[in-house]
């Protein structure tokens, strides 16, 4: 059973108050009571033993003083019900009532004490007669003692009573509503709200939690500030990195058909030199063919670097962030390229076999260029640097790096494949590399929010989905899952 | 023979010692008077009235003194003849009739003394006491009081 602050404490006051009223109402008046009759049992007891003294000497010493003394003691008493002189017969042992005062009370010889009244017996002996003395004293003044005992064991409960609804109020004014709003203030925080604050004017230990709470908030927000700071900070650095090699690879991707246009125009000057140096006409005709198809050639060139600028400037147009439809074949083949010629400008010695399965006529869909190809980049270079690392540990020289990607339009969907026939990825991390700042590369190679950055752009901009699939030493396979 | 005749003889003598010893311990009661303090009691009383006072009936004098009684204890020769011949009654009687009544609270007890000059003594000094003693008891402050129109008996 799920029991609130609150009502724990009102359940220990109450137990305290009622344990309280327990020994109050009920033990501490019955002893009281026991202690009451036992001395009034003492009491009876010891007027008879006086009267029956007073007997005795009386009868022995014919000095009548003391038991008229006793007697006048005796009959003043208000409790008293009746005082018996009773004969013992020496021989037989019989027992007669000789006097009864007041005369006219039914004494027998068998009474015995009641919850009404008290009987005692002295005996005396002396020469002239044997017999004892029986008093009999009502038990009315106990009665009232124990009825005023239990009036007022119950107002000291009810005083009590009212004593710990008091505290009972007070200490859970004083424990539970502050420990409610640390509570409260907790969840906000960890809902995300850092701004939370709690009332903590108190002394006490729940005033101490109080502090002690609005420090760790503020160290929390703080600590949050640096952390976003430097996320962002990584982020940017991954990007300028993404950016870098980028620029690599557009600059190989230009420089091909601008060495064949230089080379070209190179040798049509040259071509050209001859031409004027020549007088041979089917000379002049031969190298007017080779200069058109050098122009050709250098034409064909330039249309091609254009081309790839031209590519560039349409992934790169509109706003950061915009939906435009993309041609995702398109935006897979060029940045698969762009990625290895980007490894290669830093690595001239890798190489890999780049496999690229289209599927025709995929539709465009809505996307961010700039962000889809910066997820499409990143699994190339972690296939690129796996298939690099397998090569750099593998004896094997059969062994042919590899990297595809494969698009496919299936049930609504469009599905990019990258896979790469690396060492795979071990089970023991397979679910840790999508989160942030995880990496299996050595410091300073990766900053370990490439994967994390890819999830986030395939999942949260595209509403898509995206997983891994990999055997160790065998293949790691990336999947992204977009909606058309 | 001689023998038997001296030790008969000298049983008869013990025994005739005997008997004259009993009859010497059963002596006649001796003669008593009843005295009275000054102040209360009148000079002469019937057995009947006296037997009233002795068993508290009569608790005060004609002028309202209030009585008290004095006697000798049983054990003396006078407290028993007080008992016997005014109460007829002995002195263990005379002992639990005033017991019942002290117990009751319905008298004041009469006050035991071992002499009579104790009796004297204390009769002359409360006003309404009344006391018994014997007949040749020499008086200082107290009055006899005649019983019957007797002085003693």
């Amino acid at each position: 059973m799920k029991l609130s602050l609150k009502s724990k404490i009102w359940i220990t006051m109450l137990s305290v108050v009622l344990m309280f009223a327990f020994f109050v109402l009920f033990y501490f008046p019955e002893q009281q009571q026991k202690v009451l009759l036992n001395n009034y049992n003492t009491e009876v007891q010891n007027l008879s033993n006086t009267v029956g003294l007073g007997v005795k000497i009386a009868l022995t010493e014919q000095n009548f003083e003391g038991v008229s003394t006793a007697m006048d003691f005796v009959l003043k008493k208000e409790e008293l019900i009746f005082v018996c002189l009773v004969q013992t017969d020496d021989s037989t042992k019989e027992k007669t009532i000789l006097k009864t005062v007041p005369e006219d009370y039914p004494v027998t010889l068998n009474m015995a004490s009641n919850d009404s009244m008290i009987v005692k017996m002295a005996p005396f002996v002396t020469p002239t007669m044997s017999g004892e003395i029986m008093i009999g004293m009502g038990t009315r003044q106990i009665v009232e003692s124990k009825k005023e005992i239990r009036n007022t064991s119950l107002l000291v409960c009810l005083v009590v009573l009212f004593i710990g609804v008091v505290v009972g109020f007070l200490l859970s004014k004083n424990i539970t509503v502050p420990v409610l709003a640390l509570r409260d203030a907790a969840l906000k925080v960890g809902e995300g709200d850092r701004t939370q604050q709690v009332n903590s004017n108190g002394k006490d230990e729940i005033g101490e939690l109080g502090r002690a709470f609005n420090k760790m908030v503020t160290a929390l927000s703080l600590a949050e500030a640096e952390r976003k700071a430097a996320q962002e900070q990584l982020i940017h650095s991954e990007k300028m990195a993404s950016l870098g090699q980028m620029t690599a690879g557009i600059a190989h991707e230009i420089k091909n058909p601008l060495n064949f246009v230089n080379n070209f125009s190179a040798l049509s000057v040259e071509l050209l030199e001859e031409l004027e140096e020549s007088t041979d006409e089917e000379d002049k005709i031969e190298i007017m063919e080779s200069l058109k198809s050098n122009l050709k050639k250098i034409t064909a060139h330039g249309k091609r670097a254009d081309s790839i600028v031209a590519t560039m400037l349409q992934h790169s147009r509109g706003t950061a962030g915009e939906m435009v439809a993309t041609d995702i074949n398109q935006l897979c083949s060029e940045y698969a390229d762009l990625a290895f010629h980007g490894l290669r400008a830093n690595s001239k010695d890798f190489n890999c076999i780049i496999t690229k399965n289209f599927e025709e006529n995929l539709p465009k869909i809505n996307a961010i260029p700039q962000d889809l190809s910066r997820v499409i980049l990143n699994l190339f270079n972690n296939g690129f640097y796996a298939v690099a690392e397998r090569t750099k540990k593998s004896e094997d020289s059969e062994y042919k790096p590899e990297v595809s990607v494969t698009t496919e339009k299936k049930e609504g969907n469009i599905f990019i494949y990258v896979r790469d026939n690396g060492s795979g990825i071990p089970k023991a991390i397979k679910d840790k590399i999508f989160e942030p700042f995880f990496t299996t590369k050595p410091t300073g190679e990766g900053t370990g929010l490439g994967l994390s950055l890819s999830y986030d752009i395939v999942t949260k901009e595209h509403q898509g989905m995206m997983s891994v699939q990999s055997e160790e030493g065998s293949y790691t396979q990336f999947t992204i899952q977009l909606p058309i | 023979m001689k023998k038997i005749v001296t030790k008969l003889l000298f049983l008869f003598a013990l025994v005739a010692s005997i008997l004259s010893l009993q009859s010497s311990t059963t002596v006649e009661e001796p003669s008593i008077m009843v005295i009275a303090n000054a102040k209360g009691a009148p000079t002469s009383l019937t057995m009947k009235e006296l037997k009233s006072i002795f068993q508290g009936e009569k608790q005060r004098w004609a002028d309202g003194t209030k009585i008290s009684i004095a006697f000798m204890k049983s054990s003396t020769p006078v407290g028993s003849a007080t008992a016997g011949k005014i109460m007829k009654m002995s002195g263990d009687q005379l002992n639990k009739f005033w017991l019942a009544l002290v117990f009751q609270g319905k008298a004041k007890a009469p006050v035991f003394f071992s002499s009579a000059s104790e009796v004297e003594s204390y009769v002359s000094q409360n006003p309404g006491a009344i006391g018994v003693v014997d007949a040749g008891c020499q008086l200082k402050d107290s009055r006899v009081i005649s019983i019957e129109g007797k002085k003693s008996f």
